[in-house]
């Protein structure tokens, strides 16, 4: 695949993934994503996938965005590699401040030295979906974000939307889960895998690498290539990912309203 | 002039404003400017015009860039609106750069002021540079201290000496009150029809007298006289300027990011 596809699969791949489990449609030469269930959970209520670069298109773009949204919300736009340059430029001139995140590709083999035995399940059940609950919120604090129940209530409703077509699966050890990583096969060769955690208290067990390589290969067995990843940029598991095979992509960047607009 | 086209146009007028006055070759997909007369003038000493595409030869760009600016105390490389996705995602990777982002705009019909009246001065022999320099110290010790650090003689020299090898494809101008010189600013005529006017300084005391206006009237100008159709401005993205120059009539293009890294100087 050259690279130039790649990477427009790729974007349309990271967008698919973020719009799992919302309502989805297309105008303006831009693709949105709105929740009902989840409206202050900003990745399930934004715009994407901006392809529009005349002053006048933006213009018309930035106006049905504001009135697509209900509330005094106005929606983040992620920005990808494609989206013409005058769309940051024009959001930057409003007061937007951006947040970057870097995606990697995994074409290839995982470079995983060896394969450590961890029992991998997948997230079916109502208890499976709890037991990943419970080990999400050990991340939320350490990101000290807000516990706020109904955020926390209309946040994990939105999550599980994605199944079936994302795919969760837990490392278990002593019992619990430990680590978990979702899967997504993609629609266009092109799949994804998102949001890794490993307890505080089980890091470098290898549980991430064991995650990595189970949802590489069960994606590839539905159907996918490439594999794509994303991560903060100031993050150490580019380092890991980098290590494991994944080359460096795309940065992409998420445009947040300047407050109280 | 075509949007794609205007947008390809105005990052060659970008990095050949920085080209103007070093040393400039081509290496892998990009353009390589040096000037080890003034080794700290980092926008002289820089990678632009990034078009590299493949792994290989992004990885041989920054392999070249470590070689070609070897006892130089930083790295620079520009990502502009055209470098390829992986670039940055490589340098991103890499880690240890900060990220100065510029926002572009561009003027393509008349600028919407009516500039009062102000005289405006070229800038040109040693008393003029003198006073431009005394004013370019103003302008560091009020603003720019984030970037360079604490003023710094020795180097501010070596940065004008610099910035004056860009003459005269780039005129500057001072707006001149009270008998001395209050703001500048410089216009230059591109060399692909996309012109730019760039390095915007007013004294504190004589801001919000219509001098900058005046300035980038007439410096869009020149521009103009001597062959630019659109004319660009920068604008640090986190700063006000930019709100101005909309109001101008200038229309934001595109958002320059310089990937900059310090290197410890060897012991």
């Amino acid at each position: 695949m050259a690279d130039r596809d790649l990477v427009r699969r790729a974007c349309a791949t990271a967008f698919g993934f973020a719009a799992l489990g919302g309502e989805r449609f297309e105008a303006h030469a831009a693709a949105f994503i709105r929740s009902e269930i989840a409206p202050t959970r900003h990745d399930a209520n934004h715009v994407g996938l901006v392809r529009t670069s005349g002053a006048d298109e933006i213009e018309a773009l930035l106006a049905y965005a504001r009135s697509s949204y209900a509330g005094p919300n106005r929606p983040r736009f992620d920005l990808d590699a494609l989206t013409p340059p005058q769309v940051a430029a024009r959001l930057i001139l409003e007061g937007f401040s951006s947040e970057e995140f870097l995606y990697l590709i995994l074409e290839g083999d995982l470079r995983a030295r060896r394969k450590p035995a961890v029992d991998i399940r997948e997230v079916t059940t109502d208890a499976d979906w709890q037991a990943y609950i419970d080990l999400d919120l050990i991340w939320w604090q350490d990101l000290a974000w807000t516990r706020d129940a109904d955020l926390v209530e209309q946040n994990y409703a939105f999550e599980r939307l994605k199944m079936p077509a994302a795919r969760y699966w837990c490392a278990y050890l002593a019992g619990a889960p430990r680590a978990f990583l979702a899967a997504w096969r993609g629609e266009n060769g092109v799949g994804m895998i998102e949001y890794l955690f490993t307890h505080p208290d089980y890091r470098h067990r290898g549980l991430a690498t064991a995650l990595i390589a189970h949802c590489v290969a069960d994606v590839r067995k539905r159907g996918a290539g490439p594999i794509v990843i994303g991560t903060e940029v100031g993050d150490t598991p580019k380092r890991m990912y980098a290590a494991l095979g994944f080359r460096p992509l795309m940065v992409n960047r998420v445009y947040f309203p300047p407050a109280g607009v | 002039m075509n949007g794609s086209e205007l947008l390809s146009r105005a990052c060659e007028t970008i990095a050949g404003y920085q080209a103007l006055g070093n040393e400039r070759f081509e290496a892998h997909s990009a353009t390589f400017l040096r000037n080890a007369a003034t080794p700290r003038r980092q926008d002289a000493n820089s990678v632009v015009l990034i078009r590299s595409e493949s792994q290989a030869e992004i990885e041989a760009l920054v392999q070249l860039a470590e070689t070609a600016y070897a006892g130089f105390g930083h790295r620079r490389f520009e990502v502009d609106a055209l470098t390829p996705a992986a670039v940055g995602a490589r340098l991103t990777l890499e880690g240890g750069f900060k990220i100065e982002e510029i926002l572009v705009l561009v003027l393509e019909g008349g600028l919407q002021a009516s500039p009062r009246e102000v005289e405006i001065r070229e800038v040109s022999g040693e008393a003029d540079w003198a006073a431009y320099r005394r004013l370019d110290e103003r302008w560091w010790r009020e603003s720019n201290t984030a970037y360079f650090g604490p003023y710094d003689a020795d180097l501010h020299a070596e940065l004008s000496r610099s910035f004056r090898t860009k003459s005269p494809a780039v005129r500057s101008w001072f707006a001149w009150v009270d008998g001395g010189a209050r703001a500048y600013l410089s216009s230059w005529p591109g060399e692909n029809g996309v012109g730019m006017v760039e390095d915007l300084f007013t004294e504190k005391e004589y801001r919000h007298r219509g001098l900058a206006t005046a300035l980038i009237a007439h410096c869009v100008a020149d521009a103009r006289a001597r062959g630019a159709g659109p004319v660009l401005i920068s604008a640090d993205v986190n700063d006000t300027p930019k709100q101005m120059y909309a109001a101008l009539g200038f229309r934001p293009l595109f958002v320059n990011r310089a990937y900059r890294r310090l290197i410890e100087p060897p012991p």
